[in-house]
């Protein structure tokens, strides 16, 4: 993850688009499930405002798909409340709910015509055969679909498919509409442009959505706010940046991008900054806002680019050797040893005409800037 | 030692044994068969046993019997079957085993064992009678042995684990996020069920059918002993013509039109399968 200022993932709704409905909001409270003895999710809470695009992020297993099958009703969780628009939903059916779902394989129903996939919803909900027509041109002409009506399911491509998708959990006007892992099964280029029409077709819509995925990329790049989960919980709750350059729990600074983390031990706190000794050699000054765990052997963790590399030792500055370089495009990796089983990994803007460290070197890190850092206690 | 090419099989090779085997004692013995049903009585190529069969009212009679009692059976078995096949798809892993032999117990046991069986249950102090004249259902007890009927409802219980089984396979392969995206759309169960199960269980429905059909108006065994010479058909009148009467050439030619019906049959379901498997994929 090179770029640390992401770009923003707002886009405008433009103002010739169709008159969105209005977005409806998700909270839970509380919500907790056991699979047996086996605790998937606890303590969960989650505020979504109207027409909000959220992800779940997290790596498999930590109960993201638990959660969006609960949202969905297909799941009962064991104790907790789901409200849309602060209406309690938790005792409704799945197809009361409202909820809208993209599946990672789309789901459309294969003996159906792409016209019919998308009417599904319409006529279940008994709409008037006028309406059903006119709304599915409507869906179609959306996601640019109108000369396939007629085709299967088998004979479009994977992005076709997933229009369809969309367009079909679209047409019923869902509350709210849930993605799980849509992007997947798709190519790398594809996937990106995918990812930008979803986002704009749901802006445009104004309907309050949540990914789930295991991709940060995926995830930085698409969502308002994004939810860092882990064996069952969520680590943190808040935009892509604050994720990003404020880690609240150590496994949030590891999973998304990259982190080198070093043990270290507070020695010293005075009104303006703490004095942090770094295990294995250096010692760093660091902003007096940075939070710091009430345990004095600390882990600090550092991301690659928050590091300044310089020639002469500092007051406050690790020392290393220069062991690898790897030149990696738009920046240089280095691997720099700062102790004997201790290696940190460096990037640096590669700028032309500046020779890169050499190997064997003897350098001296120093922190970007005082709160280019974030602290966790050692104890894990 | 050079091992010779014969015994160095290609994939094609590997079936051999058993095209031989079919060419030997099925498609040869077929050949004479279709052959003998063209002998007239001199001797002489005609299509005279042919054309015996269908001036008769009664042999017309037994065709149409045959016919009948393979759609009765066949859409007794489709009734009776798909809920099992549902009940079994959404059975717990840890039941499924004993469900499975539940639904193949009737193939375990010889097929004279359960007709005795059904003679036993549908006879005139059978079970079937006694159990509805002791809830006063009927007064006097109903002819079941010896009666189309009779034969309908054994076939059935017969040949239900082959409606079963390719259905159990059908569902087996739908997608369970099908069922989701119908029910988050809105869809209630029936709708679920009539719009999304039931269409794409269609491949499964068709073999069932096909089985049912193709084994039922072919049986021999069961529409003898249940039937028991009071009622007739196809089989039953090509042992009679064959085998007791000695008339070869027209046992034969009964033999080709039961094939011939059970083949329009077959190729009537194959092509309203056809559409129906395509969108499975």
């Amino acid at each position: 993850m090179e770029s640390v200022e992401q770009i923003s993932p707002l886009i405008a709704p433009s103002a010739t688009q169709a008159i969105p409905h209005v977005g409806h909001s998700l909270a839970l409270e509380q919500i907790m499930h056991r699979f047996g003895a086996m605790v998937a999710l606890q303590n969960i809470n989650l505020n979504i405002k109207p027409g909000e695009f959220v992800s779940l992020l997290g790596p498999s297993g930590c109960g993201k798909t638990t959660l969006l099958r609960i949202i969905s009703g297909f799941l009962t969780p064991t104790s907790g409340q789901i409200r849309i628009d602060g209406q309690p939903v938790s005792a409704l059916p799945p197809n009361q709910r409202g909820v809208g779902i993209v599946f990672q394989n789309y789901a459309l129903f294969p003996h159906m015509s792409v016209w019919d996939n998308i009417a599904y919803g319409l006529r279940a909900k008994g709409t008037a055969r006028g309406r059903v027509s006119n709304k599915v041109g409507e869906m179609l002409e959306l996601v640019q679909l109108g000369h396939l009506a007629k085709r299967y399911p088998s004979e479009l491509s994977g992005g076709q498919q997933q229009r369809v998708a969309i367009a079909r959990a679209l047409a019923v006007e869902p509350k709210l509409m849930l993605l799980d892992e849509p992007f997947s099964a798709l190519d790398k280029n594809l996937r990106l442009d995918m990812q930008i029409e979803i986002r704009r077709l749901l802006t445009e819509q104004g309907v309050t959505a949540i990914l789930v995925t295991h991709d940060q990329e995926e995830a930085m790049s698409m969502s308002d706010r994004i939810a860092v989960m882990s064996q069952g919980e969520i680590h943190q709750f808040g935009s892509p940046s604050q994720i990003y350059d404020q880690p609240s729990t150590l496994f949030v600074s590891t999973f998304v991008g990259t982190c080198n983390l070093l043990p270290a031990q507070v020695i010293e706190q005075d009104s303006a900054s703490h004095l942090i000794q770094v295990l294995g050699g250096g010692r760093l000054l660091l902003a007096k806002d940075i939070s710091l765990p009430s345990d004095r052997h600390i882990l600090i963790a550092v991301r690659p680019e928050n590091f300044r590399v310089q020639s002469e030792p500092s007051s406050h500055c690790i020392p290393g050797t220069v062991e690898i370089c790897l030149p990696l495009g738009a920046v240089m990796t280095y691997e720099i040893r700062i102790a004997p089983d201790t290696k940190v990994k460096v990037t640096q803007p590669r700028i032309p005409g500046v020779a890169p460290l050499a190997l064997g070197e003897t350098i001296y890190l120093e922190l970007a800037s005082s709160r280019a850092c974030s602290l966790f206690p050692a104890n894990r | 030692m050079k091992i010779p090419k014969l015994f160095a099989p290609r994939e094609s090779q590997l079936a051999l044994p058993l095209a031989i085997f079919l060419h030997l004692f099925y498609v040869a013995p077929l050949i004479v068969l279709l052959a003998s049903s063209f002998q007239s009585r001199e001797g002489g190529v005609s299509l005279g046993q042919y054309l015996q069969f269908f001036q008769d009212a009664v042999n017309l009679k037994v065709l149409a019997d045959t016919f009948w009692l393979g759609v009765q059976v066949t859409i007794g078995c489709l009734i009776l079957g798909y809920p099992v096949a549902y009940l079994y798809h959404y059975t717990p892993a840890k039941w499924k085993g004993i469900l499975t032999f539940l639904i193949l117990l009737p193939l375990l046991t010889s097929s004279v064992v359960r007709t005795f069986g059904w003679v036993v249950i549908l006879g005139r102090q059978g079970l079937m009678n006694s159990f509805l004249q002791s809830f006063g259902l009927i007064e006097e007890p109903i002819r079941l042995l010896f009666t189309h009927k009779g034969v309908m409802i054994a076939m059935t219980q017969i040949w239900l684990p082959l409606m079963i089984l390719p259905i159990i396979a059908s569902l087996a392969q739908i997608d369970p996020r099908l069922a989701a995206a119908s029910a988050s759309l809105g869809g209630g169960a029936w709708r679920t069920f009539w719009q999304i199960t039931l269409p794409l269980t269609l491949p499964g429905i068709i073999s069932g059918c096909l089985l049912v059909f193709a084994l039922t108006v072919s049986s021999f065994v069961t529409p003898s002993i249940i039937g028991g010479g009071q009622v007739m058909y196809m089989p039953t009148l090509i042992y009679q013509q064959g085998v007791v009467l000695l008339n070869r050439p027209f046992a034969a030619a009964i033999s080709a039109i039961l094939l011939v019906m059970v083949l329009i049959v077959v190729f009537a379901f194959s092509a309203l399968g056809q559409r129906s498997r395509e969108y499975v994929r």
